[in-house]
């Protein structure tokens, strides 16, 4: 306990000190490059373009201790020199670089201009192997630049933008909590890019379920190998109609391979249910997991059917 | 250990102060937002565990707090919501820009199963499930027969989860990340003592990550190695529980033990690098990784009575010791090797190498060897992607993918009675196929169209896979089949405030040579959004979602005296949702006004076909149906820059109807008991709440 505390009155003493520590004003140089051609200063800019400046000036790339824009060009570092725009008296896209989705640039050029900067950053290692720049996915389809400091993106906004089916799948009534913002997309997907599939944070889907479910890992005696094999072949991540994200109706999913013998395979229909003609204690309720609640795997060195 | 490691992470920010000691002064920039209210909720239910699956709302205080901080090239940002509640959050960012950053946090949530359920136990929530005396009952240990005595519970487990990471970089090219983490679930969970024998399963897991990185990143090259450990400990091994045995047999009221989710401790190493500007235009990425999955378990603690230490004896080894490795190799090599064309090389290998225990009885009754799944995987794709005319885009690719299972023992046995579920498919071998096309010259309107093929062949083990032949049951996710899937897509914005999204998806498997099992299976989904913004930042959104699933399936009883299938069954499912929001910014003078609502209904069903023998089956009309509808209503008047109120209402109704909970019982056939998990999930719920915030 008394570590415990120690701790706790460590931490925010810590970070309050370092925080209120002078700091040195020296991360990088922050002279302005007014001996390149065409370039016009952001002072000029300005001039035509104060609300996006304003949005600009409260941002992190207004910081001056990072290796962005405001220690480079300022507006220009993006958009590139703006004497030609200014001298043919402005317009959408006249002569500047733009990020419009009709402005007639690619993708690959307009990520382009961010990995100037951002390609020597850690989570964009994999860029270039994932899927979303394989399908035109620049930065800006999901960050937006003029923002003020935070640049949290709001991920269920921008995922959804294009993710249509998981927008529809999330809202179930069987679901992760990714709309009360407990689970993120970025949990479990690295949207930067991924040796993997479906850009997911691990080698396989189950690997990545263990990281919450660590319940689930095992090892265990007896193994249920679709189980140990891959986690979505009964559940679906997303939402389910169906409960604890189950890809269909628990009987039937059970049935799709185990109706070989016993009572497996039996037809459990309308008149299967409480009060119903032919009631079946393997139907109601839980059904198949009533009394096969260990199907993600036991220790119990018994070897009855429920384990 | 882990309070170790903790303290040493809250000390780290100090070892960062000699940098900045002597510096010169810069400005302390500050702004946040503090917003604090109240709420009241109205919820109509028996059991309202559904409206609060995952949150805390009910009668009280809420508030948060937004708090970011500059001074120089130090920022520091803190958010925190809901104190106080059960789904509370603290998050700390902080740092120094280019040189280190940290993150601390705290989260917490409730996963509410089901409320007011219901169990003849005592002791819930302990690893001793009793069951009481009732002197009304012959014999007079036997169980409670009236759910009025019966002890009333909450199905539900709490969740917490904090941790922080510290990256150093100090503006070079290296860096160094360290992070750890605990996370904690207490509760109780459904589970089945005995067969259908519902009762709670007492939750009381940690889980202790630490994780450590150390990578170069430079223009063209980057490279990292990483090491993960994490430990999961669960108090509650083993569930006691008294056998109540209604029967009255010579079992009544002796202790019994479940076994429940064992520790495990996972380790992991691994590395990555990629290499840009490589010769035509490549980029080339690989990962390798090696992970390690064990635990040790012992017989003798589950002995908990004279019938399973005779069992137990006759083992041929009572600890079980489990180990599993898993390897890891991944590369990607993308390029332009001409102009317009780019391509992407990528294979993967996976190896899960099961080396645990062996358990087997001395009478050979038993024996895990034929469960203990090991396999490989592997898989190899090019893809080309060509720039036509017209702002057009080609892309093909295929891709193959293999996998060998392996299990100590055959699974398979030369004869048909024994082909049950874990009969496994020895190698499986997925060719994939896909063409697509995208355009978007117009740049207002872009659409595309993909194409998918996917060819599956098994080879189970000495098993000559003729539908034809009495194979038994063939496992659906690794049988024969053939997969189409036709994917559109359909961006439109015709005005700069108006956009048109459209995907629809159209899918088919064909279990080609499965005559048992899952025959076919076809999904078709549509999906359509809209956004306009008018005025000057007025929008109105609408979102339509259509999922149509049929599942096809032929159905045998019994292999053993069913040579053939019994009865056809047919699933298919509906989902709807559909919804619209709608954002008045400054509506009038300084009201902004925001309403949404959304409506769901899912419609499933079971139909049979028993002319095959005859059988008078019937069908099931309501397959887990329910309707949801939401309504969310909030309007935000700003006094001034600073101080604003926020008046807010939320309407849920949910309806849920399902033949396996219709007409519940707790007691059925005096001999299966159940607890009233997920049973009447139904609810009307009503939310108002007022927040006053403060900006500063």
């Amino acid at each position: 306990m008394k570590n415990k505390c120690l701790g706790l009155f460590l931490l925010p003493l810590s970070l309050l000190l370092l925080f209120f520590a002078p700091s040195t004003g020296d991360a990088t140089d922050d002279k302005v490059a007014d001996d390149k051609k065409g370039f016009i200063g952001a002072i000029t800019c300005k001039d035509c373009h104060e609300t996006q400046y304003e949005t600009y000036a409260k941002s992190v790339h207004f910081q001056k201790y990072i290796k962005g824009p405001q220690s480079q060009d300022a507006c220009e570092t993006c958009h590139g020199p703006g004497a030609a725009h200014v001298e043919k008296g402005g317009g959408r896209g006249v002569d500047i670089f733009t990020f419009d989705k009709n402005s007639g640039h690619t993708a690959e050029e307009m990520s382009a201009v961010c990995l100037k900067c951002h390609a020597t950053t850690a989570r964009m290692t994999f860029w270039d192997m994932g899927q979303h720049k394989k399908n035109d996915v620049q930065c800006t389809s999901c960050h937006t630049i003029h923002v003020q400091q935070r640049t949290k993106v709001d991920q269920l906004a921008v995922c959804f933008q294009c993710h249509r089916d998981t927008k529809a799948q999330v809202s179930k009534q069987s679901r992760h909590p990714i709309l009360e913002g407990k689970v993120k997309c970025s949990d479990c997907h690295d949207v930067h890019g991924t040796l993997s599939k479906a850009m997911i944070k691990a080698e396989t889907p189950n690997l990545l379920c263990y990281t919450c479910h660590a319940d689930k890992r095992g090892p265990f005696v007896w193994v249920h190998p679709p189980a140990e094999e891959n986690c979505l072949i009964c559940h679906t991540p997303h939402g389910s109609r169906h409960e604890n994200l189950f890809a269909d109706r628990i009987h039937v999913i059970c049935q799709d391979c185990h109706d070989d013998a016993s009572h497996h395979g039996a037809a459990y229909d309308a008149t299967s249910g409480f009060g119903g003609a032919n009631v079946s204690n393997r139907f109601v309720a839980r059904a198949c997991v009533e009394c096969h609640h260990t199907m993600h795997g036991s220790v119990n060195f018994r070897r009855s059917f429920s384990r | 250990m882990i309070k170790k490691v903790c303290t040493a992470l809250s000390l780290l920010p100090f070892a960062a102060l000699p940098v900045s000691a002597g510096a010169e002064e810069e400005a302390f920039v500050y702004r946040g937002v503090i917003e604090a209210g109240v709420q009241g909720v109205d919820v109509d239910s028996n059991n309202s565990a559904k409206f609060q699956e995952y949150r805390d709302l009910d009668d009280g205080f809420i508030g948060s707090l937004q708090f970011d901080a500059l001074k120089g090239s130090y920022f520091f940002q803190l958010d925190a919501a809901n104190p106080g509640l059960d789904d509370q959050s603290l998050d700390v960012h902080g740092g120094r820009y280019g040189k280190f950053k940290y993150n601390l946090y705290f989260d917490e949530m409730p996963h509410n199963y089901s409320f007011n359920a219901r169990s003849f136990y005592r002791g819930l929530g302990t690893n001793h499930l009793v069951v009481p005396a009732d002197p009304t009952a012959n014999p007079p240990n036997s169980f409670e027969t009236s759910t009025d005595t019966w002890s009333v519970f909450d199905y539900s487990v709490q969740h917490k989860k904090y941790g922080g990471e510290v990256e150093v970089s100090l503006a070079t090219p290296y860096y160094i990340t360290f992070g750890v983490e605990r996370r904690e679930q207490d509760g109780m969970r459904p589970y089945s003592v005995r067969e259908n024998i519902e009762a709670p399963q007492p939750i009381s897991y940690t889980t202790d990550n630490l994780n450590l990185k150390a990578g170069y990143l430079g223009k063209t090259f980057s490279a990292s190695i990483s090491g993960y450990i994490s430990s999961f400990d669960n108090d509650y091994k083993y569930l006691l529980w008294d056998d109540p045995s209604p029967t009255g047999n010579s079992m009544a009221n002796v202790t019994q033990n479940a076994v429940t989710d064992p520790d495990n401790n996972f380790s992991k190493l691994a590395a990555d690098f990629s290499w840009r500007g490589l010769p035509l235009k490549s980029a080339l990425a690989m990962s390798a990784s090696y992970a390690n999955l064990s635990n040790s378990v012992s017989a003798n603690e589950i002995n908990v009575n004279s019938a399973t230490m005779a069992e137990f004896d006759r083992l041929n080894r009572t600890n079980f010791d489990g180990d599993i490795d898993y390897t890891n190799f991944s590369a990607v090599l993308v390029s332009e090797p001409v102009e317009k064309l780019d391509t992407r090389l990528y294979y993967r290998y996976l190896e899960r190498e099961n080396n645990s225990s062996r358990i087997f009885y001395s009478t050979g009754e038993g024996d895990n060897a034929r469960e203990l799944l090991s396999y490989d995987k592997n898989t190899a794709g090019a893809e080309l992607g060509y720039r036509l005319p017209y702002r057009t885009k080609a892309n093909v690719g295929y891709e193959y993918e293999n996998i060998d299972r392996s299990t100590p023992l055959p699974a398979f046995v030369e004869a048909p009675e024994t082909y049950y579920r874990y009969d496994k498919p020895e190698s499986t071998t997925n060719d994939t196929f896909f063409a697509k096309l995208k355009n978007n010259w117009l740049g207002w309107l872009s659409a595309s169209i993909k194409y998918k093929h996917l060819k599956r062949d098994s080879d189970f083990s000495g098993l000559v896979y003729d539908p034809y032949q009495n194979v038994g049951v063939i496992r659906f996710d690794a049988a024969n089949k053939t997969m189409d899937e036709v994917k559109l897509g359909f961006e439109f914005s015709p005005f700069d405030r108006l956009d048109f999204g459209v995907d629809f998806t159209y899918q088919m498997n064909d279990y080609d040579n499965s005559r048992e099992s899952r025959t076919d299976d076809e999904r078709k989904n549509i999906y359509f959004d809209v956004a306009w913004r008018f005025f000057k930042k007025a929008t109105l959104s609408g979102f339509v979602g259509f999922e149509h699933t049929e599942t096809d399936a032929n159905r045998i009883t019994n292999l053993e005296d069913d040579l053939a299938p019994v009865y056809a069954q047919y699933v298919d499912d509906d989902y709807w949702t559909y919804g619209l929001a709608l954002t008045l910014p400054d509506i009038v003078d300084k009201l902004t006004f925001k309403i949404s609502w959304q409506y769901q209904k899912s419609d499933g069903s079971v139909e049979y076909n028993n002319s095959l023998t005859g059988t008078d089956l019937v069908n099931i009309e309501d397959s887990d149906d329910y309707t949801k509808q939401t309504l969310e209503a909030r309007a935000i008047y700003a006094f001034d820059a600073n101080w604003s109120v926020t008046v807010g209402y939320l309407y849920e109704k949910f309806k849920f109807s399902d033949i396996a909970y219709a007409n519940y019982q707790y007691i059925l056939d005096n001999s299966d008991y159940y607890s009233g998990v997920y049973y009447d999930q139904n609810y009307t719920a009503n939310l108002g709440y007022v927040i006053l915030s403060y900006k500063f």
